[in-house]
């Protein structure tokens, strides 16, 4: 032992470790990306400095503090609110939900096939970078957009929100549904191979089983995004009866009791799905 | 070529596509009944040589015959068929641990079941019955029903063991089984192949870094270096001479 660590001290003098201009050892290597990446960041801050320092028009004169102070003061009170009313939110919540749960579950049955097919360890790999393509693309365009376009064909109305929420989660979950299989290991695919199960017996059998909790919690959280969407899609493209709607109305007839009993509505529906999801992801890990 | 021949293989050469030879002029024959073991440094092609008979990977050249079958020739239907008669154990198990061990040992049977009938589980009462009886004989009565991922590593060892069983198999590949553990479960495990061996007269071909192990379990040893055969005998004519051969270094440099 006592030669091995007076070889090694004799060797931290022959050895040059660079140092930085601080004196101290170097760590890392830095190479131009990391530059690349300093550069960039500069870039973004100053240009963030520039936009809100000269270009935006905070349009101050329009603030009214008596219309704040009425909002701060009505906004919590919810006993202005009749019970119908309240009644007639909720449902409008439970419509707002269903349309997330709709979205994602129907995105969800339309991607399983789809990921299969776009994971390399699964499809060839010409088909998976198709599939690849084609779906990084759909995703670039967000949820909103989709929906607009959909408009055309569909007009104001709740199949073009159903149809284009569909649209965007089934991009979504592609490309999560696809990692999930190509992350299980490689081994027990190549196990159920070597004993002469065929790749759908391999799908079914390891591939499914490993990735399922993953796939779960993909569920979950599109669920989440999809009633986030659900909310500000109604004003948007006119979806009578959702939550955002109705939330939308009230602001306009400065009612703002009602208004912010529906906030609180939606707070407490997408507080309620982030504890589900993280109880779900506790227990993922096993 | 006579009729306890299970495996034939002539000549095999296997070129990576990145130009690596990994094997050439591979030559051996495995008979019934017999514990072969396959030592050599790392890369020296022994996995690769494992994975050409049961053609997961394909030899560049020569053939293999598998109960007079030739592998290389063979289409997909009649892999299947090869790959179904020839149990496979690896170093890192290769278990799905999320499922439980009677499920994965039953994944050993998938090859004989329908794509619809392996999704939905169903599996014979004959073959359950089986494969709780394998569990049985390996000790792991009490885990049939536990998740592999709460296994400890002999144990997860002995479900892939049980896996290779339950395919009824001619013969059996093992891809270094004792590498991820300890001596003591090392040692259950070659007690187990030795035994499956001697009992049921299925031929073993071990992949093996421990060259003592190699020595007390093996009828006969096979020294692969770069990809070439440069000894086969019994581990009696295994000198410290042809292990410092093999492996490219004096044996005191090696530990036992």
């Amino acid at each position: 032992m006592n030669t091995y660590s007076e070889s090694l001290q004799l060797n931290v003098g022959e050895i040059k470790i660079k140092k930085t201009k601080l004196g101290r050892y170097k760590l890392k290597k830095r190479d131009s990306k990391d530059k690349l990446v300093m550069v960039v960041i500069a870039a973004m801050f100053f240009s963030l400095i520039y936009y809100l320092g000269f270009e935006v028009d905070y349009k101050w004169d329009m603030f009214s503090p008596h219309i704040a102070k009425k909002i701060v003061m009505d906004f919590f009170r919810f006993d202005l609110v009749p019970a119908d009313e309240k009644l007639g939110m909720l449902s409008r919540l439970t419509n707002t939900v269903l349309l997330g749960l709709l979205t994602t579950l129907l995105g969800a049955a339309v991607s399983f096939p789809l990921g299969l097919l776009a994971a390399n360890n699964i499809s060839s790999n010409k088909i998976s970078t198709f599939v690849n393509a084609i779906v990084s693309f759909l995703r670039a365009v967000p949820t909103i957009v989709w929906v607009l376009i959909f408009v055309a064909g569909y007009g104001l109305s709740a199949t073009t929100a159903i149809v284009g929420m569909t649209f965007h989660t089934i991009a979504f979950f592609v490309k999560s549904f696809s990692e999930s299989f190509e992350e299980v290991d490689p081994g027990a695919i190549e196990a159920l191979k070597a004993s002469g199960a065929s790749m759908p017996q391999i799908i079914f059998g390891a591939i499914v089983p490993s990735a399922y909790t993953k796939l779960i919690s993909w569920i979950a959280m599109r669920t989440e995004i999809n009633f986030a969407v659900a909310v500000v899609i109604g004003p948007a493209v006119g979806v009578p009866g959702t939550i955002g709607t109705a939330i939308n109305v009230y602001s306009g007839h400065a009612n703002y009791s009602a208004m912010g009993f529906g906030v609180m509505c939606v707070f407490l529906i997408a507080l309620a799905f982030e504890l589900i999801i993280t109880r779900i992801k506790q227990t993922q890990i096993i | 070529m006579t009729e306890q021949t299970v495996l034939r293989v002539e000549n095999v050469d296997k070129i990576y596509k990145n130009g690596v030879k990994a094997l050439s002029g591979v030559s051996f024959n495995v008979d019934n009944g017999e514990f072969v073991s396959v030592i050599g440094p790392s890369g020296s092609g022994k996995s690769t040589l494992l994975r050409c008979i049961n053609r997961m990977i394909d030899a560049s050249k020569g053939d293999i015959y598998f109960i007079g079958q030739s592998v290389n020739k063979a289409d997909k239907h009649q892999i299947k068929e090869i790959r179904k008669n020839i149990g496979m154990i690896f170093q890192h198990y290769n278990l799905v641990y999320r499922l439980n061990a009677l499920e994965n040992v039953l994944h050993g049977k998938l090859g004989s079941y329908s794509t619809v009938q392996s999704a939905l589980g169903l599996y014979t009462a004959k073959d359950v019955e089986k494969a709780i009886e394998i569990l049985h004989m390996l000790g792991l009565e009490e885990r049939v029903y536990e998740q592999c991922s709460n296994l400890s590593g002999g144990q997860k060892q002995r479900v892939g063991i049980a896996r290779a069983l339950i395919q009824g198999p001619k013969m059996i590949l093992c891809d270094e089984p004792i590498a991820s553990l300890d001596p003591q479960a090392s040692k259950v495990i070659m007690e187990y192949l030795y035994d499956i061996t001697r009992t049921f007269g299925i031929p073993c071909l071990v992949n093996l870094h421990q060259v003592e192990v190699a020595k007390s379990y093996s009828d006969r040893i096979i020294g692969l270096r770069n990809g070439e055969i440069v000894f086969s005998g019994k581990p009696g004519e295994l000198t410290a001479d042809m292990i410092s051969h093999i492996y490219g270094v004096s044996s005191e440099e090696l530990i036992s």
